[in-house]
Protein backbone atom coordinates (compact mmCIF):
# COMPACT_ATOMS: atom_id res chain seq x y z
CA UNK A 1 0.00 0.00 0.00
CA UNK A 2 3.04 2.60 0.99
CA UNK A 3 4.31 1.46 -2.55
CA UNK A 4 1.77 2.48 -4.28
CA UNK A 5 0.95 5.31 -2.65
CA UNK A 6 4.38 6.67 -3.47
CA UNK A 7 4.10 5.69 -6.99
CA UNK A 8 0.79 7.92 -7.03
CA UNK A 9 2.63 10.76 -5.47
CA UNK A 10 5.54 11.07 -7.61
CA UNK A 11 3.29 10.40 -10.86
CA UNK A 12 1.12 12.94 -9.65
CA UNK A 13 3.81 15.59 -8.64
CA UNK A 14 5.49 15.05 -12.02
CA UNK A 15 2.42 15.59 -13.41
CA UNK A 16 2.08 18.90 -11.72
CA UNK A 17 5.69 19.80 -12.61
CA UNK A 18 4.92 19.33 -16.43
CA UNK A 19 1.76 21.28 -16.03
CA UNK A 20 3.73 24.14 -14.50
CA UNK A 21 6.21 23.75 -17.55
CA UNK A 22 3.69 23.88 -20.05
CA UNK A 23 2.21 26.35 -18.75
CA UNK A 24 2.24 29.76 -19.94
CA UNK A 25 0.55 31.48 -16.84
CA UNK A 26 2.84 32.21 -14.24
CA UNK A 27 -0.22 31.84 -12.26
CA UNK A 28 -0.99 28.19 -13.09
CA UNK A 29 2.98 27.58 -12.63
CA UNK A 30 3.02 29.01 -9.00
CA UNK A 31 -0.29 26.78 -8.35
CA UNK A 32 1.45 23.61 -9.97
CA UNK A 33 4.68 24.00 -7.81
CA UNK A 34 2.25 24.01 -4.88
CA UNK A 35 0.93 20.79 -5.71
CA UNK A 36 3.85 19.64 -5.91
CA UNK A 37 5.67 21.14 -2.89
CA UNK A 38 2.45 19.71 -1.76
CA UNK A 39 3.56 16.02 -2.62
CA UNK A 40 6.84 16.09 -1.66
CA UNK A 41 5.76 16.76 1.84
CA UNK A 42 3.92 13.34 1.49
CA UNK A 43 6.40 11.94 0.23
CA UNK A 44 8.48 12.54 3.22
CA UNK A 45 5.63 11.85 5.28
CA UNK A 46 5.30 8.19 3.54
CA UNK A 47 9.01 7.49 3.70
CA UNK A 48 9.09 8.06 7.36
CA UNK A 49 9.98 11.55 8.21
CA UNK A 50 6.98 13.16 9.26
CA UNK A 51 8.49 16.01 11.09
CA UNK A 52 10.42 17.71 7.75
CA UNK A 53 6.95 16.40 5.69
CA UNK A 54 5.31 19.09 8.24
CA UNK A 55 8.19 21.82 8.09
CA UNK A 56 7.90 21.24 4.09
CA UNK A 57 4.24 21.95 4.50
CA UNK A 58 5.01 25.14 6.94
CA UNK A 59 8.18 26.56 4.92
CA UNK A 60 7.39 26.10 1.39
CA UNK A 61 3.73 26.12 0.66
CA UNK A 62 2.75 28.58 3.81
CA UNK A 63 5.70 30.53 2.98
CA UNK A 64 7.26 30.62 -0.18
CA UNK A 65 4.18 29.98 -2.36
CA UNK A 66 3.08 33.10 -0.28
CA UNK A 67 5.77 35.09 -1.56
CA UNK A 68 5.38 33.46 -5.19
CA UNK A 69 1.88 34.09 -5.13
CA UNK A 70 1.96 37.58 -3.92
CA UNK A 71 5.16 38.67 -6.54
CA UNK A 72 3.12 37.09 -9.16
CA UNK A 73 -0.07 39.42 -8.28
CA UNK A 74 2.08 42.81 -7.68
CA UNK A 75 3.54 42.14 -11.43
CA UNK A 76 0.98 39.93 -13.02
CA UNK A 77 -1.13 42.91 -14.85
CA UNK A 78 2.21 44.35 -16.45
CA UNK A 79 3.62 40.93 -17.89
CA UNK A 80 2.58 39.68 -21.12
CA UNK A 81 2.43 36.27 -20.05
CA UNK A 82 0.16 36.41 -16.83
CA UNK A 83 -2.89 38.25 -18.89
CA UNK A 84 -5.43 35.88 -17.55
CA UNK A 85 -5.32 36.15 -13.74
CA UNK A 86 -5.45 32.69 -12.48
CA UNK A 87 -5.64 29.14 -13.94
CA UNK A 88 -8.03 28.13 -16.39
CA UNK A 89 -11.35 26.00 -14.83
CA UNK A 90 -9.62 22.64 -16.60
CA UNK A 91 -6.40 24.12 -15.18
CA UNK A 92 -7.65 24.08 -11.63
CA UNK A 93 -9.70 20.88 -11.65
CA UNK A 94 -6.53 19.15 -13.10
CA UNK A 95 -4.42 20.36 -10.26
CA UNK A 96 -7.34 19.93 -7.38
CA UNK A 97 -6.83 16.09 -8.93
CA UNK A 98 -3.49 16.09 -8.31
CA UNK A 99 -3.65 17.56 -5.20
CA UNK A 100 -6.51 15.24 -3.89
CA UNK A 101 -5.87 11.30 -4.98
CA UNK A 102 -2.33 11.14 -3.36
CA UNK A 103 -3.67 12.98 -0.18
CA UNK A 104 -6.81 10.30 -0.75
CA UNK A 105 -3.94 7.86 -1.29
CA UNK A 106 -1.03 9.08 1.72
CA UNK A 107 -4.39 8.76 4.54
CA UNK A 108 -5.15 5.47 3.65
CA UNK A 109 -1.22 3.91 3.23
CA UNK A 110 -1.12 5.82 6.78
CA UNK A 111 -3.13 3.55 8.77
CA UNK A 112 -1.08 0.78 7.17
CA UNK A 113 2.47 2.13 7.75
CA UNK A 114 1.58 3.57 11.23
CA UNK A 115 3.76 0.51 13.67
CA UNK A 116 6.80 1.37 11.48
CA UNK A 117 7.00 4.73 12.37
CA UNK A 118 9.33 4.52 15.66
CA UNK A 119 12.37 4.21 14.00
CA UNK A 120 12.29 7.19 11.51
CA UNK A 121 11.05 8.89 15.30
CA UNK A 122 13.93 8.15 16.69
CA UNK A 123 16.11 9.17 13.63
CA UNK A 124 14.37 12.73 14.10
CA UNK A 125 15.02 12.83 17.62
CA UNK A 126 19.07 12.56 17.10
CA UNK A 127 18.34 14.68 14.18
CA UNK A 128 16.88 17.72 16.88
CA UNK A 129 19.87 16.97 18.88
CA UNK A 130 22.48 17.31 16.64
CA UNK A 131 20.96 20.83 14.86
CA UNK A 132 21.27 21.71 18.92
CA UNK A 133 24.81 20.47 19.79
CA UNK A 134 27.09 19.73 16.69
CA UNK A 135 25.31 21.89 14.32
CA UNK A 136 24.20 24.68 16.25
CA UNK A 137 26.46 27.68 14.83
CA UNK A 138 25.57 26.16 11.52
CA UNK A 139 21.65 26.04 12.42
CA UNK A 140 21.88 29.82 14.50
CA UNK A 141 23.51 30.81 11.02
CA UNK A 142 20.66 29.48 8.78
CA UNK A 143 18.20 31.72 11.38
CA UNK A 144 20.05 34.46 10.90
CA UNK A 145 19.75 34.27 6.84
CA UNK A 146 16.04 33.79 6.66
CA UNK A 147 16.02 36.66 9.57
CA UNK A 148 17.80 39.17 6.89
CA UNK A 149 15.99 37.55 4.09
CA UNK A 150 12.33 38.24 5.47
CA UNK A 151 13.48 41.55 6.62
CA UNK A 152 14.80 42.18 3.02
CA UNK A 153 11.33 41.07 1.49
CA UNK A 154 9.60 43.66 3.77
CA UNK A 155 12.31 46.61 3.24
CA UNK A 156 11.20 46.08 -0.54
CA UNK A 157 6.95 45.94 0.05
CA UNK A 158 7.87 49.22 2.03
CA UNK A 159 9.96 51.07 -0.56
CA UNK B 1 10.52 -0.61 -6.21
CA UNK B 2 10.26 2.71 -4.06
CA UNK B 3 14.05 3.39 -4.42
CA UNK B 4 13.77 3.42 -8.41
CA UNK B 5 10.26 5.46 -8.19
CA UNK B 6 12.00 7.48 -6.11
CA UNK B 7 14.98 8.19 -8.01
CA UNK B 8 12.86 8.41 -11.07
CA UNK B 9 11.04 11.25 -9.47
CA UNK B 10 13.89 13.51 -8.34
CA UNK B 11 15.14 12.78 -11.91
CA UNK B 12 12.32 14.03 -13.64
CA UNK B 13 12.01 16.93 -10.83
CA UNK B 14 15.41 18.18 -11.52
CA UNK B 15 15.36 18.17 -15.21
CA UNK B 16 11.99 19.71 -15.49
CA UNK B 17 13.15 22.40 -13.26
CA UNK B 18 16.77 22.82 -15.34
CA UNK B 19 14.23 22.83 -18.18
CA UNK B 20 12.56 26.03 -16.72
CA UNK B 21 15.55 27.92 -16.23
CA UNK B 22 16.47 27.59 -19.67
CA UNK B 23 13.54 27.79 -21.25
CA UNK B 24 11.18 30.46 -19.23
CA UNK B 25 12.59 33.65 -19.41
CA UNK B 26 10.73 35.40 -16.90
CA UNK B 27 12.45 35.65 -13.55
CA UNK B 28 9.47 34.18 -11.42
CA UNK B 29 9.35 31.35 -13.28
CA UNK B 30 13.09 30.78 -13.37
CA UNK B 31 12.10 31.21 -9.66
CA UNK B 32 9.73 28.36 -9.99
CA UNK B 33 12.25 26.58 -11.82
CA UNK B 34 15.10 26.71 -8.98
CA UNK B 35 12.89 25.58 -6.63
CA UNK B 36 11.75 22.67 -8.17
CA UNK B 37 15.42 21.86 -8.41
CA UNK B 38 16.03 22.10 -4.64
CA UNK B 39 12.65 20.09 -3.83
CA UNK B 40 14.51 17.19 -6.06
CA UNK B 41 17.63 17.21 -4.14
CA UNK B 42 16.46 17.69 -1.42
CA UNK B 43 13.60 14.52 -1.69
CA UNK B 44 17.08 12.42 -2.72
CA UNK B 45 18.77 14.10 0.27
CA UNK B 46 16.01 12.73 2.78
CA UNK B 47 15.47 9.39 1.28
CA UNK B 48 19.27 8.43 1.27
CA UNK B 49 19.54 9.89 4.79
CA UNK B 50 16.48 7.63 6.12
CA UNK B 51 17.47 4.25 4.23
CA UNK B 52 20.99 4.59 5.81
CA UNK B 53 19.49 5.54 9.13
CA UNK B 54 21.37 8.87 9.22
CA UNK B 55 20.18 11.57 11.25
CA UNK B 56 23.15 14.06 9.58
CA UNK B 57 21.38 13.87 6.25
CA UNK B 58 17.87 14.85 7.84
CA UNK B 59 19.63 17.72 9.44
CA UNK B 60 21.33 18.89 5.97
CA UNK B 61 17.46 18.63 4.53
CA UNK B 62 16.29 20.36 7.40
CA UNK B 63 18.89 23.06 6.97
CA UNK B 64 18.33 23.22 2.95
CA UNK B 65 14.90 23.77 3.60
CA UNK B 66 15.25 26.96 5.79
CA UNK B 67 17.97 28.12 3.70
CA UNK B 68 15.82 27.44 0.25
CA UNK B 69 13.15 29.56 2.17
CA UNK B 70 15.84 32.62 2.83
CA UNK B 71 16.86 32.33 -1.08
CA UNK B 72 13.19 32.26 -2.27
CA UNK B 73 12.79 35.66 -0.05
CA UNK B 74 15.46 37.46 -1.26
CA UNK B 75 14.77 36.45 -4.81
CA UNK B 76 11.41 37.65 -4.98
CA UNK B 77 12.52 40.81 -3.15
CA UNK B 78 15.24 41.00 -5.72
CA UNK B 79 12.33 40.51 -8.86
CA UNK B 80 10.27 42.91 -7.20
CA UNK B 81 12.87 45.22 -7.08
CA UNK B 82 13.68 45.31 -10.45
CA UNK B 83 9.90 45.31 -11.84
CA UNK B 84 10.34 48.94 -10.49
CA UNK B 85 13.12 49.58 -13.03
CA UNK B 86 12.23 47.71 -15.85
CA UNK B 87 8.42 47.29 -17.29
CA UNK B 88 8.90 43.39 -17.72
CA UNK B 89 12.14 42.24 -16.74
CA UNK B 90 13.64 39.19 -18.85
CA UNK B 91 17.08 37.32 -18.11
CA UNK B 92 19.02 38.91 -20.92
CA UNK B 93 17.84 42.53 -20.19
CA UNK B 94 19.69 42.45 -16.84
CA UNK B 95 23.25 43.05 -17.68
CA UNK B 96 24.53 45.70 -14.70
CA UNK B 97 23.90 46.16 -11.05
CA UNK B 98 23.52 49.98 -10.50
CA UNK B 99 24.69 51.10 -6.87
Amino acid sequence: MVTLAVAVCAVAALASAGLAFFSKNLYSSAFCLLAVLLQVALLFCLLGSTLLGLLQLLVYAGGIMVLIVAAVTAVGPESGNAKALGPSRAHAWALLALCAVPTAFFLIAARHCAPSLPPAAMLEKSMARLLFNEYALLTEAVGLLVLVASLSVLKEQHD
Amino acid sequence: MIELLLRLLCAGLFILGAAFLVRRRELLAMLIGLELMINAANLMIVRTALARGDAHGLAAALIVIAAAAAEAAVGVALILALYRDFAEPEAEEIRELQG
